[in-house]
């Protein structure tokens, strides 16, 4: 075999390597489109579905993420770590984001209302599709909250910390998310709240609200202390308006904060 | 100011796990301890043929085989990032100091600090390697260092809050090896004893948990980082070289941490015993070869690693042996390597993939390399 003849077997290894060797993606991903002819004789390696719904979650893929770990839940319901992961998809498909709520509650200024409201999902501008946000919020919670109080209080366990600060956000937003449905712009001045579109509010809707306040602030429910202290401070303004209902309370109470000028400053 | 808060508990988190990684994280599995850069660029397939310094790691056993007796006597440095990580060291020093104004619109419309968003969606990656080394006919010794941290922030973490997670390799310590043909001149054997400090934090941190923040800036909370852990241990391997005028056949087997490898504390507290073969096909002419190489290693999996992590395969091209060539496939990624031998000045560069999740396509991180070696190749 002469040198010429090796030298152009070689170039041809070469090439063929290199034109292999080009393709993208992992030989091993079942999910990789782009294995190429060779790689397809290649035993690939699948994701499981606590991975696959991981990084759905983190690719904004929040009902993938979710028809993942529900019938993964449904079949090991003790295993209780992955209730805070399909609370957290719940929460964002409702346009509730945890790191949103987070910043929120770093800043030291302003009602539990005025924090969160800027970082939830805008009831006027969501329209009918609101209605399916607040079901998903407290298909968050309920979520979180099928993890027995034991298992939710036990720091030992990596989840825990997660669930209480998952439920005490969740908690907290959700009644704002309720309290925002009735608050509208009114149409003839738009630094005004629409009167009317808060008297819509019902008493079941300003129970549930008030409830889930206190629920949130519980001392032994876990959560970030600060927050408490925030939640606390509503509950108490509320115990200070003019009503005889929740219901009465809540409207002025919301009524005294917008013409205070809440969240201006 | 939220925004500006926030920011500021991100980096918090960062400089505190990276300030305190001055020889921290190393995650042990079926990979060397070091691997040379042309050898990662060519799938990391080294057991039948590494380069130079890299064979006293890969299998120690083909030190033998290269014709003369003083082999290298040098010192060489790589450098490693994923492209991502100067884009946004860039992005972090110039968001530090952008005018309030910038700071005040984003928060004004509720968003994200541009720089946070950033973070999640490239970590930073980046690592340094030092090594200086004698190599002859049957032996070497070497000093040597290796870290790589790795740190990456995801809104949605393994408990469904953000999370910042550190991670990272850091080997140092020194080697020495003794090989030797037998009787059956196709035939050797090598051994590497190696002294190692080795440290290997995987943190994860939920943003929101204050109190592992604050524990991370304490003193015990360093303490974890800090404190590597030195051990004493030893590799075995062996060549089978069946030399052809134009094709040579070399099949590899080896031993690394032969008993296991002790450190005297508890991150790690062991190597394990891991066994590994490799075979290498060369086809060559008096100045020019390619090298195929398949290896398939921790053949028992002891470290529980998937089969795409265990094999590696590659392609080596040299010509008139001052220029190098390797593509390859490392952990299912494709990877490349060119390499000038300019006399006293080696130069290499790679670009890889690297698997950080369990399975494929689940947390890779592309890498690139550049390796400068200054020395005399005999």
């Amino acid at each position: 075999m002469g040198n010429g003849m090796i030298k152009s077997v070689l170039l041809v290894m070469v090439v063929c390597s290199f034109a292999r060797c080009s393709q993208e993606g992992n030989v091993a991903d079942c999910d990789n489109p782009n294995k190429g002819t060779i790689a397809d004789q290649v035993p690939c390696e699948a994701k499981t579905d606590d991975e696959k719904a991981l990084i759905a979650l983190n690719a904004g893929e929040f009902d993938e993420a979710i028809v993942l770990l529900s019938p993964l839940i449904a079949q090991t319901p003790t295993e209780y770590f992955r209730h805070p992961i399909l609370a957290a998809a719940y929460a964002a498909k409702a346009q509730v984001k945890i790191l949103n709520l987070f910043q929120s509650s770093l800043g030291s200024d302003g009602s539990v209302f005025e924090l969160l409201g800027g970082f939830l999902p805008d009831a006027e501008a969501r329209g009918a599709v609101y209605d399916q946000d607040l079901s998903n919020m407290q298909q968050a919670i309920d979520t979180l909250l099928r993890v027995p109080e034991a298992d939710r209080l036990n720091t030992e366990q990596t989840f825990a910390k997660s669930i209480q600060l998952q439920l005490q956000l969740y908690q907290t937003a959700f009644p704002v998310m309720l309290l925002n449905k009735h608050v509208k712009t009114s149409s003839e001045n738009p630094e005004e709240i629409d009167a009317e579109a808060l008297e819509e509010m019902t008493d079941e809707e300003a129970d549930a609200i008030i409830e889930s306040l206190e629920v949130a602030a519980r001392d032994d429910a876990g959560g970030d202390p600060a927050l408490n202290a925030k939640i606390d401070e509503v509950l108490a303004a509320l115990e200070t308006q003019p009503g005889a209902s929740n219901r009465e309370r809540l409207i002025a109470y919301t009524q005294s904060q917008n013409q205070s000028g809440e969240g201006g400053d | 100011m939220g925004n500006e808060a926030i920011r500021l508990q991100y980096i918090a988190i960062i400089l505190g796990l990276f300030l305190n990684s001055a020889m921290l994280f190393a995650k042990k599995t079926s990979q060397a301890v070091y691997e040379d850069t042309f050898d990662i660029g060519a799938g990391g397939a080294s057991l039948t043929m590494a380069s130079s310094d890299a064979k006293m790691f890969a299998n120690p056993a083909q030190l033998p085989y290269g014709g003369k007796f003083l082999r290298w006597l040098g010192l060489k440095t790589s450098f490693a990032s994923n492209p991502e990580s100067v884009d946004l060291l860039q992005g972090f020093v110039s968001g530090s100091s952008s005018d309030s104004d910038e700071s005040t619109d984003t928060e004004a419309e509720g968003e994200t600090d541009p720089f946070i968003q950033q973070l999640f969606k490239s970590p930073l990656h980046f690592g340094n390697s030092l090594i200086m080394s004698f190599l002859t006919n049957n032996g070497g010794i070497g000093v040597f260092y290796r870290a790589e941290p790795d740190i990456k922030i995801r809104e949605f973490g393994e408990t469904g809050l953000p999370e910042v997670r550190f991670q990272g390799e850091a080997y140092g310590g020194a080697v020495a090896s003794a090989a030797s043909r037998t009787y059956f001149r196709w035939l050797s054997f090598g051994a590497t004893a190696k002294y190692l400090y080795v440290s290997e934090p995987d943190i994860s941190i939920d943003v929101g948990d204050q109190e592992a923040i604050d524990n991370l800036s304490s003193g015990g909370g360093r303490d974890q980082f800090s404190n590597p852990s030195p051990g004493l241990g030893l590799d075995v391997g062996m060549l089978w070289f069946f030399q052809g005028e134009n094709v040579d056949l070399r099949i590899a087997g080896k031993v690394d941490d032969l008993g296991g490898t002790q450190f005297s504390g508890s991150n790690p507290s062991e190597f394990k015993q891991t066994t590994h073969a490799g075979v290498g096909l060369t086809f060559h002419t008096a100045a020019d070869a390619v090298h195929f190489a398949l290896d398939y290693r921790d053949i028992d999996g002891v470290y529980e690693e998937k089969l795409f992590k265990r094999v590696y395969a590659g392609t080596k091209v040299t010509l008139r042996t001052y220029l190098g060539l390797a593509v390859g496939i490392y952990h299912g990624y494709p990877s490349a390597a060119v390499e000038l031998d300019l006399i006293f000045l080696r130069l290499s560069a790679a670009s890889f993939t690297r698997e950080f999740g369990d399975s494929p396509g689940v947390d890779p991180r592309k890498i690139y390399i550049v390796s400068f070696a200054t020395g005399f190749d005999f």
